[in-house]
């Protein structure tokens, strides 16, 4: 047992690294790859997680980093019998998948509706917006496919929420990204920016201006996503508002991503890695493989006190501490991504990235002038 | 006379339309009737080199600046189109009234999302509901002589030549498509000056023309065979008038049902030292 780690808040379990697109911005360097997790594998890694000390309170297990739909729905059945069978408190697991929409047939729809598993779409608009990353190997849209995917979800009644990746070109057009969305009976949206991440060396968000264009593009957004009927509920606007009404992180605070062992993430081979789901399956010239060991070996106790992870934590630990004396964000944020920081500023013991200015620091300013505008007019509309 | 080369079409920056420009564009003729000009019965498809200068290299990014001397397409946004249909249900339901209810709110967001797009429209601008018969050869109606007014300038007939701040002149901005079927813009792709030019080298003897009116009338009598543009606008599609005066109008010949326009106009700016005559 590891009473001192945090408790398991995100499992990231890659069934394959094969993505069977190859969308221009991803960030994962093996998606060529046919390799798959076997049943002695899953089992292991299983076993490894509960065995932790980890689990105690409810977590989700994301199968994600590689496209999961590729491999057959018989090994998720499997996997949530392993699943049942190794989780003897009971614990509550939310099982989640993040797809590309493009495989979904009746077989995917019997199981995500029977197991309950939540489920992420990745699409990033109209065919002019999405088709524009989000291709094939041979470099066709692949849009087409994901709407026929969205359609098979709504004939069987599967919720599902979306990820939209933004790019330069996305931000001028918030009305083509609702119209997309209403549309295709999309009623919750979440907005990840082009990152600069593993073997994607830049990002399209780069440019001079961006956090202007940004504002404008996420405060028209909001605009129209709060006047639609019902209205489309957007992630940002959420954890926002959520930041700054309730969350005020103080010193030595840490979020999921840069707090130890809130995220494992456990690639197909056994590996595994906490912090940013990215830095998995990469490796830098002073940490080595950011891998800390395998689930067929190494226990969690032997890679907490193993020299790399040490190393590694006080790196984040020190960017984080970097970000709480030097931003003003740091309350509603606290510190950022560590894979952000690896891959943009070459260190986790740094501060400010891509994502900070446009996902956090602008989210955080546009969801709070939409508040004072709302409640300042609620109140002033409010009988005296 | 051939097309010469004038003002390109494009489509504005930020905006996104699958345009076809060869299968949407036809060339024809002006012929006169009672002292107007309308288009004769005739078209034709344009050919490649009158296609280029018509366009351009269409691949080309089209940067704001330049964007002023194009005409360019734009389009409105399916949430804004259904809020108009959604408007005129609403008003169908209810008792007449001599407003269509929710206009001003509508005309409000369009113009919100166009300055959001980088194509404002002027502080000044009108907007109008246009509705035309089907099968009309212009949508520029003359209520008080009960017809059809047919091509003008898109600046005021009476503003004098040669022209001096234009954007203080009562001017049509530009229009967008409303209905549920095509509509076409009529135009001739020559700004006012290149048509004064042009008069000038054929007819030196004339004195030149004091008013627009008087250039239109004279270049469309002088040159009927000048090819006139006539752009298909599919629903939901609008269009921005560039600078410098151009003869412009709109028909609903292939529509089966009434054509419907919101126009985009500017009043005269305080202050504005051209004369009425």
């Amino acid at each position: 047992m590891n009473a001192d780690a945090t408790a398991l808040e995100l499992l990231v379990l890659q069934p394959t690294p094969f993505c069977n697109i190859n969308c221009s911005y991803c960030y994962l360097p093996d998606r060529q790859s046919t390799k798959r997790m076997s049943r002695s594998t899953l089992a292991q890694a299983l076993e490894w997680v509960f065995e932790s000390g980890l689990v105690r309170d409810p977590f989700t297990l994301l199968w994600h980093a590689g496209e999961p739909l590729v491999v057959p729905v018989a090994f998720y059945e499997e996997a949530t019998a392993l699943l049942d069978s190794y989780n003897l408190a009971g614990v509550p697991i939310t099982q989640s998948i993040q797809t590309n929409a493009t495989l979904l047939d009746e077989a995917w729809c019997d199981f995500l509706q029977s197991r309950q598993v939540h489920l992420g779409v990745s699409v990033d608009g109209p065919a002019f917006l999405h088709d524009r990353c989000r291709k094939t190997r041979q470099g066709q849209g692949t849009l087409d496919r994901v709407v026929r995917g969205i359609r098979l979800l709504h004939e069987r009644q599967v919720p599902f929420d979306v990820i939209t990746v933004l790019t330069a070109s996305s931000l001028d057009c918030p009305d083509e990204l609702f119209d997309f969305y209403q549309a295709n009976g999309i009623s919750r949206v979440a907005f990840n920016v082009e990152e600069i991440e593993g073997p994607n060396r830049t990002s399209t968000l780069l440019g001079a201006g961006m956090a202007g264009r940004f504002h404008r593009f996420l405060e028209r957004f909001l605009d129209l996503a709060c006047s639609a009927n019902p209205p489309l509920a957007v992630r940002e606007f959420e954890s926002s508002t959520s930041a700054i009404q309730f969350m005020r992180l103080g010193p030595g605070a840490r979020v999921q991503e840069n707090n130890p062992w809130a995220i494992v993430n456990i690639d197909c081979e056994g590996n595994f890695s906490t912090y940013s789901p990215e830095l998995l399956g990469l490796e830098s010239p002073r940490h080595g493989s950011f891998a800390l060991g395998n689930v067929a070996r190494d226990s969690l106790a032997a890679v907490i006190a193993s020299p790399r992870f040490q190393t590694l934590e006080a790196e984040i630990s020190r960017g984080v501490e970097m970000c709480q004396e030097t931003c003003q964000y740091f309350r509603f944020c606290g510190g950022g991504a560590p894979g952000n920081k690896y891959f943009e500023n070459g260190t986790f013991a740094s501060t400010e990235t891509l994502s900070c200015r446009l996902h956090k620091k602008v989210c955080i300013d546009v969801s709070l002038n939409w508040l004072e505008q709302h409640t300042t007019a609620a109140a002033a509309a409010a009988p005296a | 006379m051939d097309l010469q080369p004038g003002f390109r079409l494009v489509v504005a920056p930020r905006f996104h339309l699958a345009v076809d420009w060869a299968e949407r564009l036809l060339l024809g003729a002006v012929q006169q009737e009672d002292g107007r000009f309308f288009p004769r019965h005739s078209w034709r498809t344009p050919s490649p080199e009158e296609l280029r200068l018509l366009l351009g290299d269409p691949t080309l990014p089209i940067e704001d600046d330049a964007c002023d001397k194009c005409l360019a397409l734009l389009t409105l946004p399916q949430h804004l189109q259904a809020a108009f249909w959604g408007m005129l249900e609403n008003e169908a339901q209810a008792p007449p009234t001599p407003r269509l209810q929710g206009w001003d709110g509508f005309v409000h967001e369009v113009a919100r999302f166009l300055d959001f797009k980088g194509s404002p429209v002027p502080e000044d601008a009108v907007f109008d509901l246009v509705v035309s018969k089907p099968g009309q050869r212009s949508i520029q109606w003359d209520a008080e002589a009960a017809h059809a007014i047919g091509l003008t300038f898109n600046l005021a007939s009476w503003i004098s030549w040669p022209l001096q701040d234009e954007t203080r002149l009562p001017r049509l901005w530009g229009g967008f498509n409303l209905g549920d079927e095509p509509v076409h813009v009529l135009l001739v792709n020559l700004p006012a000056s290149h048509l004064a030019a042009e008069l000038a080298r054929d007819v030196a003897e004339a004195p030149p023309p004091t008013t627009l009116d008087e250039l239109a009338r004279r270049f469309l009598t002088h040159c009927p065979d000048y090819p006139l543009v006539r752009l298909r606008l599919d629903p939901g599609e609008g269009y921005r008038i560039p600078v410098g005066g151009v003869l412009i109008d709109a028909c609903t010949l292939d529509t089966e049902g009434p054509g419907l326009m919101l126009m985009v106009r500017c009043e005269e700016a305080k202050g504005a030292g051209s004369e009425e005559t």
